[in-house]
């Protein structure tokens, strides 16, 4: 079954998308080194056959960067091997996609850590550092 | 009684910022929203406060309910579902009877104005007692609980537009929600099953814009059903082809072409299973070869055969306003 359905995605006439994206992707791309723009094309919302995809996501390769992230599902980032062009595909718990995008950037914003994370980490390693300390003195009486 | 931003309730729940923002990147996507928005929605949607919802089943097979309870585990998708405050929803409540009736009457009391009705099922109103709740007909609840809430999302296709319930002969007098409430937003998120996260980013659009979203004239939201099953469906290709199959098990059908010919109502229906799909986004109808009934539709159960097609192919191809141009220019 599942072969007869790539079968039949793959059997799909081309919708002629790859070329204009490709395109826009350029473009996106001198405007980001001219005037530091960065964008995102939301593959999702683009009419694009699986092969018309796969097409696209080997055209723009890898390069020297790949990102996964944990957060309630797997983030990949992939820098292509196209400098500032970046490959975001974001899946919930069941390895659905849910999201896929075509970042052109410096860095996609999800990789950065987030000012309301690290609220929270700098409690936690303060609490931490404690707790060892606590544990540290413990052990330095027992060995007393 | 002010409940908790969304932001605090998340922190509680542990989950992380930067998977919050991963919800609004995906969220932003299935709403037709440009990614540049992302970080305001991230903001506006984090300081929300966390909206008191009753949730009222009327005349329905539970099937809506399944879909949206059964979809996934708590993930990405369902983050602002499960934090909504569900105060009533009395199928899967633990209280019954009138202790339930007292929840419903203590949310609607605290949070006058500010709750959102959530309705799956349609409404008798050929005779009341068809369907009772603790005693009380469903048309006076639906009456009672719209009169101070701040906006009704109609779940599935009997809320929508009274569905099965409604089919020929209709022996209970079934109409949809907005049928009775004419004086309150009403967003109908209709399919049988709707498809889950449609609802899920109705929500999340509330919640930051303090209004629903842009809705077509059947008043669904445009992001969801602004294209038809057809505009999107992967077999397009060989309708324009003219490739079709004529029966279930003949070469066409083996090789994928158009289901057209076998009564696919695709190209009439809008909704957006052909781009999110079902069952954690295995597939959909079509392609698991069958064709679209036509589910999320007025009036689908009774308009012919469901594999009878929608006409020849050349009449298809003339007609006017159909697929993606029937919005054009619409509710922009």
């Amino acid at each position: 079954m599942t072969e007869e359905l790539i079968f039949m995605t793959s059997n799909a006439e081309k919708t002629g998308n790859v070329m204009p994206l490709l395109h826009q992707i350029r473009h996106a791309l001198s405007q980001l080194i001219e005037r530091q723009e960065q964008t995102t094309i939301d593959l999702r919302r683009l009419p694009l056959s699986a092969s018309e995809e796969a097409q696209l996501e080997a055209f723009l390769g890898h390069g020297e960067v790949k990102a996964d992230i944990q957060a309630l599902g797997d983030t990949v980032l992939i820098e292509s091997r196209y400098a500032g062009v970046w490959l975001e595909i974001h899946y919930n718990e069941d390895v659905e996609i849910m999201g896929k995008y075509v970042h052109i950037c410096t860095c996609p914003p999800i990789i950065k850590s987030q000012p309301e994370d690290m609220v929270l980490s700098l409690s936690n390693i303060v609490s931490d550092i404690h707790s060892l300390s606590h544990q540290s003195s413990d052990e330095t009486a027992k060995e007393d | 009684m002010a409940l908790p931003t969304l932001n605090k309730q998340l922190q509680a729940a542990g989950i992380s910022r930067r998977t919050f923002l991963k919800f609004c990147a995906t969220t932003a996507s299935l709403l037709a929203l440009p990614q540049s928005a992302v970080a305001d929605l991230a903001t506006a949607l984090g300081n929300a406060r966390r909206p008191s919802v009753i949730w009222l089943p009327f005349q329905e097979c539970t099937g809506c309910t399944e879909a949206i309870l059964r979809s996934h585990a708590p993930t990405l998708e369902s983050l602002i579902f499960d934090h909504i405050s569900l105060d009533y929803q009395h199928t899967i409540m633990a209280a019954a009877g009138e202790q339930a009736e007292d929840a419903r009457r203590a949310a609607m009391n605290a949070h006058k104005g500010q709750y959102l009705l959530l309705v799956d099922g349609s409404v008798p109103v050929g005779n009341p007692g068809y369907s009772t709740i603790s005693g009380m007909s469903n048309v006076d609840m639906l009456r009672e609980s719209a009169k101070d809430a701040a906006g009704i999302i109609a779940i599935g296709t009997c809320a929508s537009f009274g569905g099965i319930p409604k089919a020929n002969p209709n022996p209970t007098g079934a109409v949809a929600v907005s049928d009775i409430i004419t004086d309150k937003p009403i967003v109908n998120i209709s399919g049988c099953p709707p498809l889950p996260i449609a609802i899920t980013a109705v929500l999340v659009h509330y919640l930051t814009f303090k209004r629903f979203p842009d809705l077509d004239e059947l008043q669904r939201p445009l992001a969801f059903f602004g294209e038809s099953i057809h505009d999107r469906c992967y077999r397009r290709p060989f309708f324009e082809q003219r490739k079709f199959a004529k029966s279930f098990d003949d070469e066409g059908a083996k090789n994928g072409w158009c289901l057209f010919e076998l009564g696919c109502k695709g190209p009439e229906t809008f909704n957006a299973c052909a781009t999110v799909k079902w069952n954690q986004g295995t597939s959909f109808p079509i392609e698991s070869g069958h064709p679209c009934l036509g589910c999320s539709e007025p009036d689908f159960w009774d308009k012919s055969s469901f594999y009878q097609a929608l006409g020849p192919w050349e009449w298809y191809k003339s007609k006017p306003g159909k697929g993606a141009q029937k919005h054009a220019g619409k509710n922009s």
